[in-house]
């Protein structure tokens, strides 16, 4: 627990009499790729939010390091964790390539770092995206896909250790939704600590070390991916049967829908 | 590998930048040259340049009625009605960045009416100085009062702009109450305030107004990028960094007072704050360092070319500028607005 970079103490948020996250604790360490997974409404999004600093819970604490995020500021927050939202996907006349710069605005203050080795952080962050084609095109003009991962460019350049994602893969086709879990794998592996919220099962079974699974504001299970991901835990918190295999291509599990009962 | 000149290259906005700049810096020497020029007494060029050149110390002065009026009414004049736009250009283009909306003018939020309720009772304590630090001071206390009606977890910015439109009908109400309750004589008439007037322009008046215009200015033109970032919505400014609360609370207060010194000065004069950043960002793109400069010289403009217009559509009456300014603005407002539909 006292390596953790990213930890969370009996967290609840709770708006009116709804409880939204109920009693949360984690930890995640540097290097690893932790995957949120829950049917909508089971609080993942709320919680995320909570670990960025946006809302305040109404009980418990989360830490960066040892360091209670209450007591950081907004801009010590932004070099210590980048977010990335459906929020981000918004309507700005900006380029490509501006929206990417705007990850780097966190460390505009810091003198030890040269105007070109912030060119070359968004310069990595777009490569790393599949995007520098994209630098000159205006953010407003490109498609929705396109969208996603110009902002996961601005997220990979504001270049911090915490990096918490809501649904990165959503709006992806199959070859970007690879593309972007082995991104977020790379990450981890080198150093970062990766919370993502993720709805593609087997995505999270392949990439995550491990997987977080929430209902209904609480955590139903954590762990190693294939003591979480269990036929019936799934079906039962999806509400739809599932069966896990084990995967024909390779070692590791598959979850199937078992679609006989629709 | 990635260095300053392909940065440059990947901004599709430098060319149109480079063509809006142009028509600006044409555009204030035109305007320049028509408020010095024109009015019920026509001064040659010759003379302009003459009358200039003996206040920098060159040559001898050509004085008589040429020297009175271009060095003691129309140059004041001038410099009154670029201040003036100027820093109703910028204060927009900022309530515009800051807010995300369109709608967002400093005297369609009620900072402008605010402001002329001091002013209007400063000018009748003390004057031209009474006036601006009445502007001032009103300005301010509107523009806290707005921050406050909009505050909760996020600036609610909808019911500010709502808050703001009913707050400057209201104020404006108020400030007649103010100048019918005074005493004749003793300050400017309704009309000076509610619709501007740059027929008392002097250099005393217009030094006054630079001053504080320009401070006020620098210290707006220090939130570029965060405007910029402010862009992406309030969470992700949030996420970078930006304490959303204090940087709308900040720009909010520096832009009642800079408003409230141009009130003091000239009155209310409407539509520059609103059109004018919307037709530079279609020129110059969306980066808050190009938009700020740019609405500073555009609204200039506007405003100098306005005074010109009022001073010789129904000559001999002169007309005030805000009539003008609101007589162009809002057809361009609603050129703008329908134009975007289109695309």
């Amino acid at each position: 627990m006292s390596d953790a970079s990213l930890s969370a103490q009996n967290v609840s948020y709770e708006v009116g009499t709804a409880l939204l996250v109920d009693g949360v604790d984690f930890a995640a360490r540097p290097g690893e790729f932790l995957a949120i997974l829950g049917p909508n409404g089971a609080g993942k999004s709320t919680l995320l939010s909570v670990l960025s600093g946006e809302l305040i819970p109404s009980s418990g604490s989360v830490r960066y390091d040892s360091t209670e995020i209450s007591v950081l500021s907004g801009p010590e927050r932004a070099v210590r964790r980048a977010v990335f939202s459906q929020r981000t996907l918004i309507d700005v006349p900006f380029t490509a390539r501006a929206v990417v710069e705007f990850g780097r605005f966190p460390h505009r203050h810091d003198t030890s770092i040269s105007p070109d080795e912030n060119a070359e952080r968004i310069h990595t962050a777009m490569e790393l995206t599949d995007t520098p084609h994209l630098a000159s095109r205006v953010y407003s003009t490109l498609s929705g896909g396109e969208r996603t991962r110009v902002a996961l460019a601005r997220v990979f350049a504001q270049d911090t250790p915490i990096v918490l994602l809501d649904e990165p893969t959503t709006s992806l086709d199959v070859y970007h939704q690879e593309r972007v879990l082995r991104i977020l794998r790379t990450s981890a592996d080198q150093g970062r600590t990766v919370v993502a919220i993720l709805h593609d099962l087997n995505g999270a079974a392949a990439y995550a070390d491990r997987i977080m699974v929430m209902a209904e504001g609480r955590v139903r299970a954590q762990g190693a991916v294939a003591d979480v991901l269990e036929p019936v835990l799934l079906s039962d918190v999806y509400g739809q049967p599932m069966e896990v295999i084990d995967h024909p291509l390779r070692a590791g599990k598959l979850v199937l829908i078992d679609d006989r009962h629709a | 590998m990635t260095t300053t000149a392909d940065r440059r290259d990947v901004d599709p906005f430098s060319t149109r930048r480079r063509v809006a700049w142009g028509v600006l810096v044409v555009a204030a020497a035109g305007a320049a040259a028509l408020a010095v020029g024109m009015g019920t007494v026509p001064i040659a060029a010759g003379d302009v340049v003459a009358v200039l050149a003996s206040r920098l110390g060159l040559g001898d002065t050509p004085g008589g009625a040429a020297e009175a009026v271009v060095w003691n009414i129309r140059l004041p004049r001038l410099v009154l009605g670029f201040t003036v736009g100027a820093a109703l250009g910028v204060v927009g283009a900022v309530l515009q960045g800051l807010l995300r909306n369109d709608m967002a003018d400093p005297h369609l939020l009620g900072i402008g009416p605010g402001a002329a309720i001091g002013a209007a009772i400063g000018a009748s304590a003390g004057g031209i100085r009474g006036a601006i630090a009445g502007g001032v001071f009103t300005g301010v206390l509107t523009a806290f009062a707005l921050r406050r009606l909009a505050s909760g977890p996020t600036i609610d910015r909808t019911r500010l702009i709502l808050s703001g439109a009913a707050l400057s009908l209201a104020l404006s109400a108020w400030v007649g109450f103010v100048v019918f309750g005074a005493d004749r004589g003793s300050m400017p008439p309704l009309e000076f305030w509610l619709l501007g007037s740059l027929s008392s322009a002097t250099w005393s008046t217009a030094t006054m107004t630079a001053v504080i215009v320009a401070a006020a200015t620098v210290g707006l033109f220090t939130a570029r990028r965060t405007l910029d970032v402010l862009a992406l919505g309030e969470h992700e400014a949030r996420y970078l960094g930006v304490d959303t609360h204090l940087v709308g609370t900040i720009l909010l207060v520096v832009s009642g007072a800079t408003v409230g010194a141009t009130v003091g000065a000239v009155g209310v004069v409407a539509f520059v704050g609103l059109v004018v950043p919307l037709i530079i960002r279609l020129g110059v793109g969306p980066s808050h360092r190009h938009i700020l400069p740019a609405a500073i010289v555009g609204g200039g403009i506007f405003v100098v070319l306005s005074d010109v217009a009022a001073r010789s559509v129904l000559q001999p009456v002169e007309i005030p500028v805000g009539l003008v300014t609101a007589a162009i603005g809002g057809p361009v407002f609603l050129w703008l607005i329908g134009r975007r539909s289109n695309v």
